[in-house]
This record gives C-alpha cells, sequence and structure tokens, in this order.
C-alpha cells in the first residue's frame, strides 16, 4: 500500500536515532531505510531543521584523515523526542482501533 | 558525473542565489561526506542515486526561503505532505503565483485587443434581448391595436373593422403560441450565456493561478 510517513514523524525518528548513539548521517539513512524509503538529499533538510531548532547539535570527529560530522541530541531534543512518543503512541493506538480492531469493541468510538 | 563535478554544481547554485557562505559549507560538507561514506569508486552511483545538484540546491535554497525563479522542480521526494512542512512558506504555489502576476500584467497590457472584443460580444447579446422583446412587444400591441381600431372602423366601414379585428385576433394568436413561451425561455438562455461568457473569463484566470503542487 505505500504508508507514507510524514515530516513530524521523521524527525522524531531521527531524534530517536541520535538518541541511542551519537552518529552520522550515513549511518542515520542506513536505519531509516529500515523503515522508510528515502534518500540523503531528503535527510539533509530534516537535519538542517532539526539543528535550527536546536534539537540536535553537531561536532566534528576525525575519522581516516577526514572530519565526519557527528549530531548529538541536545535536551530540547530529548524533551521533544519524549513528546513525539506520547504522540505516536496515541495515534497509533487510535488508529489500531479502526485498523486492527484492537483494544476497543468494534464500532465503538476510541 | 563525478564528486568533483556534482559538488561544484551544487556549489555555484548555491552561490548564485546567495545562500550564506556557512550554510553552503555546511550543505557541501554533508554532501561529500555522502560521496565519501558510500566508499571509494562509487561516485558515479553515489552522483546518479542523489540526482540532480541544481535541483537538491534548489530545495536547500527554498528551505532557506530563497525563490529561484528558473522553474525547478522539487528534489523527488517520498511523500506530499513532507513536501509541505519543509520550511517554505509558499509550499508549492509560488510559482503559480508568479504565473498569475505575468499573465496579470500581460492581460492588462493587451487590453486594446480584448476590451473592445468582449464589449462587442456583451452588447450582442444584448442586442439580442433586446430584439427579441421588441419583436414579442410588437406583436402584442399591434395585436391589440388592430383589435381596438378595428372595433372602431366597424361603426363606419363594417367589413373593414372586421378585417381588421380578424388582423388583431391573429396577431395575438402568433403572440400566444410565438411570443410568450419564447419570451419566457430566451430571456433565461441570454442570462447563462452572459454568465457562461464570464465564467470562461474567470476560467482563464482560475485554472492558470490555481495550479499548485499538492
Amino acid at each position: 500500500m505505500g504508508f507514507s510517513i510524514n515530516a513530524g514523524l521523521l524527525d522524531a525518528m531521527v531524534l530517536s536515532i541520535v538518541q541511542q548513539n551519537d552518529t552520522y548521517g550515513y549511518e542515520i539513512t542506513q536505519y531509516l531505510r529500515k523503515a522508510v524509503d528515502i534518500s540523503e538529499s531528503t535527510l539533509y533538510p530534516v537535519l538542517r531543521r532539526l539543528q535550527k531548532g536546536e534539537l540536535l547539535e553537531t561536532y566534528d570527529k576525525e575519522y581516516m584523515g577526514r572530519n565526519r560530522r557527528y549530531y548529538r541530541l541536545t535536551e530540547r531534543g530529548a524533551a521533544s523526542l519524549e513528546e513525539y512518543r506520547e504522540e505516536w503512541r496515541s495515534h497509533k493506538k487510535k488508529v489500531d482501533s479502526i485498523l486492527l480492531n484492537e483494544g476497543v469493541e468494534n464500532n465503538e468510538q476510541a | 558525473m563525478n564528486k568533483l563535478e556534482f559538488l561544484t554544481k551544487m556549489r555555484n547554485r548555491l552561490e548564485k542565489f546567495g545562500l550564506p557562505q556557512d550554510d553552503i559549507n555546511d550543505a557541501l560538507s554533508y554532501y561529500e561526506e555522502v560521496f565519501l561514506d558510500a566508499g571509494f569508486g562509487k561516485e558515479e552511483e553515489t552522483a546518479a542515486e542523489l540526482g540532480d545538484p541544481v535541483e537538491i540546491a534548489d530545495g536547500i535554497l527554498r528551505d532557506s526561503g530563497i525563490h529561484t525563479a528558473d522553474a525547478s522542480q522539487f528534489p523527488p521526494r517520498f511523500d506530499e505532505t513532507q513536501v509541505q512542512n519543509t520550511a517554505n512558506p509558499n509550499g508549492g504555489s509560488s510559482k503559480s503565483t508568479e504565473n498569475f502576476w505575468l499573465k496579470f500584467i500581460l492581460l492588462i497590457l493587451t487590453f486594446p485587443i480584448w476590451l473592445p472584443i468582449i464589449i462587442t460580444l456583451f452588447a450582442l447579446l444584448f442586442a439580442l434581448m433586446v430584439t427579441v422583446v421588441a419583436i414579442v412587444a410588437a406583436l402584442i400591441i399591434s395585436g391589440i391595436a388592430f383589435i381596438i381600431s378595428g372595433v372602431y372602423t366597424m361603426i363606419d366601414v363594417p367589413p373593414l373593422g372586421i378585417l381588421m379585428i380578424g388582423i388583431g385576433l391573429m396577431i395575438t394568436g402568433l403572440f400566444v403560441i410565438i411570443g410568450s413561451p419564447t419570451l419566457r425561455k430566451i430571456i433565461p438562455a441570454c442570462g447563462s450565456l452572459i454568465r457562461g461568457l464570464v465564467d470562461w473569463i474567470r476560467g482563464l484566470f482560475a485554472k492558470r493561478g490555481g495550479q499548485k503542487n499538492v
């Protein structure tokens, strides 16, 4: 069916990935590709936005003679991530109750 | 395309539209890393996967609120919603707003051509309506006139009077058969013709102004 992902969710997923481990662009893309079909060009604006919003910060680490840019979660980022997670849980529950007939009686309002 | 070509094209495009140097360097180091992380000897492949550096640069510019008038499309995205959410207040419609203003100016400049035509068309429609009304009115008025003068003439010259009344009745009959329904149908028809004309004109604008990338 092709479930499309919206920008907010993508932001949250990136934050979550970075929360696990400070990481760099290529790795983030690889992780995301487990769930969504994206390209580095799509990721770049997301990283920029999160950076500008001070949810992520960057630092350079040397790797094989070059500088690799690493991303790390800020405190604001961590707080934002929790908010996103709450919203996602709530949203998922509502969808599941309809789509998977889970948790609520059929045809009852969630 | 190899890495150098790709990055150079991107840099040139970003510089052309005046993205701040810091942001340019930021973007370029990101994309250079993409090439480096893809691995040795994979430059062509990576460049192909990434797509058009000019388009990518335009996307970056757009996110910074810089509009690149050379109509280049968004870099291919997998989600429509993300397109809306990515920092550009105009969404996809900045190109069509431009289009709209261009056409508006053209319209104003060429008014000596289209204005007389429009006026003529409306005038014709109006004349048509007036003509129809006039004919029908003439029918009933002359019909009644004949009958009345026929009655008067009856007093002097009876046969003539009868003839006139007869003619009057015929004309009135014509009016009832033809005139009345015609009036009732043609006037609304003219109304919708006029409305159709107006809608057509409006359509020329709405269609163009309404091109939005959803």
